[in-house]
C-alpha cells in the first residue's frame, strides 16, 4: 500500500539532515518571551463537579507561593489532559512539569506526590491521556522531556456542584508545606523573575 | 446456546460506553447494542441558576466541545433577553465555533482514528493507538497536534483561554477582536492548511484498502439533519433545520430550528442512560409504528448531504468529489465516510476563518446587546462538531432557569450507533470465532461518530467498566475486563 505518511516521514528525515526541523511552531503566546528557566503547572479537574476541583484549588495556592517567591511559573488549567499540551511540556525554557489532580480517596487519605513515569507509560492506553503519556509525547515528538511530578488530592464527593468537601478543604491549608517540599524534591534553586 | 459478547468499555471516544453483541444458537448475530452507563446530571444541577450563568456553567459539561456549549446556551439567552446580536458578535462567535469545529476534528482525526486507519484495524493492539502513531509517524503525529492547536490558540486568542472561554454572553461577546490579535491569526493559518493537506491526502490514501470497512461500517439508510444556511450552504453557527432522507427527499427543506419539537421526539430504553431522538411522523407518532424507524444521523456525514454548497471554493470542491461517493442526487449513507467528511469541514473551516478575517468590520468594537427578560421560554441551536446541539430553557420572569432540556448531538446519533454495531457485528463475528481485531473494528463503528460521551451524559471521566458475555437467558457466562 502507497503510504503518503511515509512519504512525508522520509522527507523530514531529509529535512533533519538539513537542520531545518524545528521544534514545535505553535508555542502559546502565553509563554515568556525569555528563555529563562520556568516551572510548569498543569492542573486538571471540573470545577463544577465539587471535588474535583481539588487540583485546581491546590495548584493555584502553590504558584501563588512560589510566585511570591520570584519564581517563574507558567500555570495551566484545563478540564481534561489535551494533546497540544505536549507543545509547552516540550518548549525549551520548561525545566520541570508539576501535574495537579483530584482522585477519589476517603476522608483520612492525604496528599500523595510520585514522579511520572515515562518508560511506564508505552502500554495501550484509551482516548483518556495520563501525564506519563504526555511526557512521553514530548520525547518522542519534540526530543525534550523536563522531569515530572504528579500531585494527587484524595476527594470524597464528585457529585455535580460547585464546593469542596471538608477533608479536602483541609488538605488545601497544607499548601506552603507541600510548595516547599516540592521544591526540596527537585533541589529548585528558584529561576529568573517573570 | 446463544452468547453475547461485550465490549466494556469502548476506547478512544470521549466518555465511556459498552457494546453487547447477542448471538443466537447458530453463532450468528441477533442483536447489538451500544449501552451508554454513565448518567446526566446538568439539567438539574442548573434549575435555580440564572440563564446568564449558562453559557459557563454548560460549556464544563465537556473539556472538549464547550464552545458549543458557550455557543448554544448564548442563544438561547439571546432569545430570552430578545435582542438582535450585533453583526461584529455573530462573525466573532462563527470564528470561535469554526476553530472548535477545526481542533475537535483534528482530534477525531489524528489521536482517535488515523492509529486503525494508517496501522492497520487489526494491527497489534499494543500498537494500533497514538503512541504506536507517534513512533511510526512522528511528523504526522506533529501535524495532528498542530492544527489541533491552531484551532485551540484561535479560541483562546478570541475568548482568554482554550477551554471554558468566558467570552460569549447572551447578547453578544464580552471582547471584540484587535488588529494585532487578527494578523496573528492570519500567520497561522498557512501551517494549518498544510495540516489538513497531509491528513486528506493520508485518507484518500488509505481508502482503496478499507472497502470492506466502507461497506460494512454503518452503511445503512437513515435521515440526515442539521442546519443550513437560508440558501442551503453548508452552516454550522446559526440557519434553518433541514431533514433529508436517504433518497435525498427534502421533508423539511427548512424550519425554525426553535420549533425542533414540532418534528423530533424522545425515548428511552431501560439498557443505556443516552437517551433516542427520532423524527416524528407528520401526525405527530411514530414513523412506520416504531421509534427507531424515525433514526436520523446528523454530524458531518449529515452536514455534508444535506446542504448544497458548501460556500468555500476548495471545499466545495471537496464537496463535489464527496458527492461522488454516492449515486447522483443521493446522500452518502456510509457512516465510515464520517472521516471524511470531517477533513472537509476542517477545510471548510480554515477556509471560512480566512473571509472572515479579511472582513472589515471584524475589528467593530461593538459587539454586545444590553436587555433584560422578554421572554421566558428559549431555543439556541448550534452545531457542535458531532451535530446539532439544542439547549431549551423556561425562566421566570428574573431569568431563574425553572427548567433546563439540553438534546445533544451525540444522543441524535444513538439509534444510527446502534445500528452500526449490529451491522459490524453481522460482518464480522462468525460462529465462536472472536479477536481482539474484531472488537477494534466495532469500536471503530462507534468512532466514525467521533461520539462526546461525556456530552450526551455529562460525565466525569473513567468509569472501569466490565465485558459480560450473556446467554440467551441473559446469564453471564464469561467476563473481560479492559483497563
Amino acid at each position: 500500500m502507497r503510504s503518503s505518511a511515509t512519504e512525508w516521514e522520509t522527507g523530514r528525515q531529509q529535512d533533519k539532515k538539513t537542520r531545518k526541523h524545528l521544534l514545535p511552531i505553535f508555542l502559546s503566546p502565553c509563554l515568556p518571551v525569555s528563555l529563562s528557566s520556568c516551572l510548569l503547572v498543569i492542573a486538571y479537574g471540573n470545577p463544577l463537579r465539587q471535588d474535583d476541583a481539588a487540583g485546581l484549588l491546590l495548584a493555584s495556592s502553590v504558584v501563588e507561593i512560589w510566585r511570591a517567591q520570584g519564581i517563574a511559573v507558567q500555570h495551566v488549567e484545563v478540564q481534561q489532559l489535551m494533546p497540544e499540551l505536549v507543545t509547552q511540556i516540550a518548549a525549551a525554557e520548561v525545566e520541570r512539569v508539576f501535574f495537579f489532580d483530584a482522585v477519589i480517596g476517603e476522608e483520612e487519605s492525604s496528599l500523595q506526590v510520585q514522579r511520572v513515569d515515562i518508560e511506564a507509560s508505552t502500554a495501550c492506553l484509551g482516548h483518556h491521556l495520563s501525564p506519563a503519556m504526555l511526557m512521553t509525547y514530548a520525547r518522542e515528538l519534540y526530543a525534550h522531556c523536563p522531569s515530572a511530578w504528579l500531585v494527587t488530592i484524595p476527594g470524597i464527593n464528585f457529585a455535580h456542584g460547585e464546593g469542596v468537601s471538608l477533608p479536602v478543604q483541609r488538605l488545601l491549608t497544607t499548601a506552603p508545606t507541600l510548595a516547599q517540599q516540592l521544591l526540596d524534591l527537585m533541589k529548585y534553586k528558584g529561576g529568573a523573575q517573570r | 446456546m446463544s452468547r453475547t459478547v461485550t465490549i466494556d468499555p469502548v476506547t478512544r471516544i470521549e466518555g465511556h460506553a459498552k457494546i453487547t453483541i447477542h448471538l443466537n444458537d447458530q453463532g450468528g448475530v441477533d442483536d447489538a447494542r451500544f449501552h451508554v452507563t454513565e448518567f446526566r446530571g446538568f439539567e438539574k444541577f442548573c434549575e435555580g441558576r440564572s440563564f446568564w450563568e449558562m453559557p459557563g456553567i454548560t460549556a464544563r459539561i465537556c473539556g472538549i466541545c464547550p464552545v458549543s456549549h458557550v455557543m448554544a446556551s448564548s442563544k438561547a439567552g439571546d432569545a430570552i433577553l430578545g435582542v438582535r446580536v450585533p453583526p461584529t458578535a455573530v462573525k466573532l462567535r462563527r470564528l470561535m465555533n469554526l476553530a472548535q469545529i477545526v481542533q475537535s476534528h483534528a482530534l477525531s482525526f489524528f489521536h482517535l482514528s488515523a492509529p486503525d486507519l494508517l496501522l492497520g484495524m487489526e494491527s497489534d493492539p499494543a500498537q494500533r493507538n497514538l503512541m504506536g502513531l507517534i513512533q511510526k509517524y512522528p511528523e504526522v503525529a506533529r501535524k495532528g497536534i498542530q492544527l489541533r492547536q491552531f484551532g485551540q490558540d484561535v479560541i483562546r486568542m478570541l475568548g482568554g483561554r482554550s477551554v471554558h472561554p468566558a467570552w460569549s454572553v447572551p447578547g453578544g461577546v464580552r471582547e471584540s477582536l484587535s488588529p494585532e490579535t487578527r494578523d496573528q491569526i492570519r500567520t497561522m493559518l498557512p501551517d494549518a492548511f498544510t495540516g489538513l493537506d497531509l491528513a486528506l491526502k493520508l485518507l484518500k490514501d488509505a481508502l482503496p484498502n478499507l472497502e470492506r470497512e466502507v461497506g460494512d461500517y454503518g452503511n445503512f439508510p437513515s435521515l440526515f439533519v442539521g442546519l443550513v444556511t437560508p440558501e442551503g450552504g453548508l452552516e454550522h453557527y446559526d440557519g434553518l433545520l433541514r431533514v433529508m432522507d436517504s433518497d435525498g427527499k427534502l421533508l423539511e427543506a427548512g424550519l425554525a430550528p426553535e420549533r425542533f419539537r414540532e418534528i423530533f421526539g424522545e425515548a428511552v430504553e431501560p439498557w443505556s442512560y443516552l437517551k433516542f431522538p427520532y423524527y416524528k411522523a407528520t401526525n405527530g407518532t411514530y414513523v412506520n409504528g416504531s421509534y427507531a424507524a424515525g433514526m436520523y444521523r446528523v454530524g458531518p456525514l449529515a452536514r455534508l448531504n444535506i446542504c448544497q454548497f458548501a460556500g468555500t471554493p476548495r471545499a466545495d470542491a471537496e464537496l463535489r468529489q464527496f458527492r461522488t461517493l454516492a449515486a447522483p442526487g443521493k446522500p452518502v449513507t456510509n457512516s465510515f465516510h464520517y472521516h471524511y467528511a470531517r477533513l472537509i469541514e476542517i477545510l471548510f473551516g480554515l477556509e471560512k476563518i480566512s473571509e472572515l478575517l479579511e472582513e472589515p468590520t471584524i475589528t467593530d468594537t461593538r459587539v454586545r446587546s444590553s436587555a433584560g427578560v422578554n421572554q421566558l421560554t428559549s431555543v439556541g441551536v448550534s452545531e457542535a462538531p458531532r451535530g446539532t446541539l439544542f439547549h431549551e430553557y423556561t425562566v421566570d420572569e428574573n431569568g431563574i432557569l425553572q427548567r433546563v432540556n439540553l438534546v445533544i448531538a451525540t444522543g441524535q446519533n444513538n439509534l444510527a450507533m446502534n445500528r452500526t454495531v449490529r451491522q459490524i457485528a453481522q460482518s464480522y463475528v462468525t460462529g465462536n470465532t472472536l479477536n481482539e481485531g474484531i472488537l477494534n473494528r466495532i469500536e471503530h463503528g462507534i468512532r466514525t461518530f467521533d461520539p462526546c460521551l461525556s456530552c450526551s451524559t455529562h460525565a466525569i471521566g473513567q468509569m472501569p467498566l466490565d465485558v459480560q458475555l450473556l446467554n440467551a437467558q441473559g446469564e453471564v457466562v464469561d467476563a473481560i475486563k479492559r483497563d
